[in-house]
């Protein structure tokens, strides 16, 4: 893969300085990222691409600053939307990943936190607490699940706002410390910048994720495996590909957590049925194969609805 | 990480002011940076210092500590002889700055 075709800006100096993208993309080991990137995640192939071009920018840009066509950073806060369990988690710490080997943060850890690491309890309880996280961002990430519940506009005097407040000063202010990452679902993600605009505007970029499809899903449920030392036998490839279809259709459908968690529940299955199964000498093959009765045991099958645990609440989320 | 202020110079002046809350688990000194910049310029006439510490034997220990903020202005210090039993002295000083309360003394 030699995706080298950045877009070289058009004003470079006259007087023919070379200009050695090539030697600078090596250097930077970005490739190595983005290969991973490629390897590890099944799909997502608008936000990969997305990503590359990021990449591709963030690179021109530091050889401009270098040539001296630009001095400021650019802006890198980012914006992620999509349903549950489409990644975004992950692709935002290999954002941070590339972003350190750019070398536009120093640190290229990622925090992620939510509203109750950021908002407070009581008046003055929200700055405090949301300059703590930001501090102990700084250097890196700052990844923000569920961006969206920071606001509540029915609630005037909802703390969030005041977090919400100090976050866009440091955004400004910090930009060479700190990046911000907002994720959440695109509806609420769209109702929270509508209410927030200084927010949109600060907002460079903006990444949708797209739901997986059902053969991502099965990929995704092999790798998961293979992580862990199992596999499928051929029938319950069979009985998992059926799997996914029917759990689609249901609610609280929430892509490859759901997936990871039918996954959780089947080793439990097998494990069970290992135990049970006394008569018989069992290999090591045993040990690592799901058969298709551990997938069709679930209640997807049976009743048409999740499984769930005994207070009756879909373990999905 | 920790920053603190007072306006008491005195070299066993061990109590100082906390500023803000204590940091934890920072990975870059642009956090602590903020931390300083913020009290300096809310105490731009205070002593400010900012203490490093360490967890690695079970309990927080100060591993460093510097000034990072002096008033402009330091008068010194008296310093104040005690004729004693015999001929032997002692030896005591007065910071000049604590004549004034608390608050007053560096403005």
């Amino acid at each position: 893969m030699s995706e080298t075709d950045e877009p070289i800006p058009d004003d470079v100096p006259p007087e023919d300085t070379e200009v050695d993208l090539e030697t600078e993309f090596h250097s930077s080991n970005v490739q190595e990222v983005l290969d991973k990137l490629d390897r590890e995640l099944v799909g997502l192939v608008p936000v990969k691409t997305r990503i590359r071009e990021t990449a591709a920018l963030l690179l021109v840009d530091r050889v401009r600053k270098q040539m001296q066509l630009s001095s400021e950073t650019p802006t890198l806060h980012m914006c992620f939307t999509g349903n549950p369990g489409t990644g975004k988690t992950t692709v935002a710490l290999r954002m941070a990943e590339i972003l350190h080997r750019l070398g536009y943060v120093r640190e290229g850890h990622l925090i992620s936190v939510t509203r109750d690491d950021l908002v407070g309890q009581y008046i003055g309880h929200t700055a405090p607490k949301t300059k703590e996280v930001i501090k102990k961002a700084m250097g890196g990430v700052l990844f923000i699940d569920e961006a969206y519940y920071l606001y509540r506009p029915e609630n005037e005097r909802d703390y969030g706002q005041e977090s919400i407040e100090i976050l866009l000063q440091i955004m400004e202010n910090n930009r060479d410390d700190l990046v911000v990452i907002l994720a959440g679902y695109k509806d609420k993600m769209d109702r929270f910048f509508h209410s927030n605009p200084g927010m949109r505007s600060r907002i460079a970029h903006h990444i949708d994720f797209p739901d997986y499809r059902s053969e991502e899903l099965l990929a995704i449920a092999k790798l998961m495996l293979a992580e862990q030392n199992y596999r499928f036998s051929p029938e319950a490839d069979e009985a998992f590909a059926e799997y996914i279809d029917k759990r689609k259709k249901l609610e609280h459908f929430a892509n490859a957590r759901s997936i990871r968690n039918a996954l959780d529940r089947a080793r439990l299955r097998q494990a069970n049925r290992l135990f049970n199964s006394t008569g018989r000498k069992l290999t090591k093959r045993d040990l690592m194969t799901l058969e298709a009765e551990d997938i069709l045991a679930s209640r997807v099958f049976a009743e048409g609805k999740p499984d769930t645990v005994d207070d009756g609440i879909p373990d999905d989320d | 990480m920790n920053v603190e202020y007072t306006d008491d110079p005195h070299p066993r002046n061990t109590y100082w002011e906390m500023f803000g809350m204590p940091m934890f688990d920072l990975k870059d000194p642009a956090g602590i940076l903020m931390e300083i910049n913020d009290c300096r310029k809310t105490f731009p006439n205070h002593y400010v210092r900012v203490t490093a510490f360490d967890s690695t034997r079970g309990w927080e220990t100060p591993r460093m500590s510097f000034i990072v903020n002096r008033p402009k202005t330091e008068p010194g210090f008296r310093l104040i002889r005690e004729e004693r039993n015999g001929r032997s002295m002692g030896y005591t000083i007065i910071p000049y700055a604590t004549d004034k309360p608390e608050g007053e003394r560096y403005t």
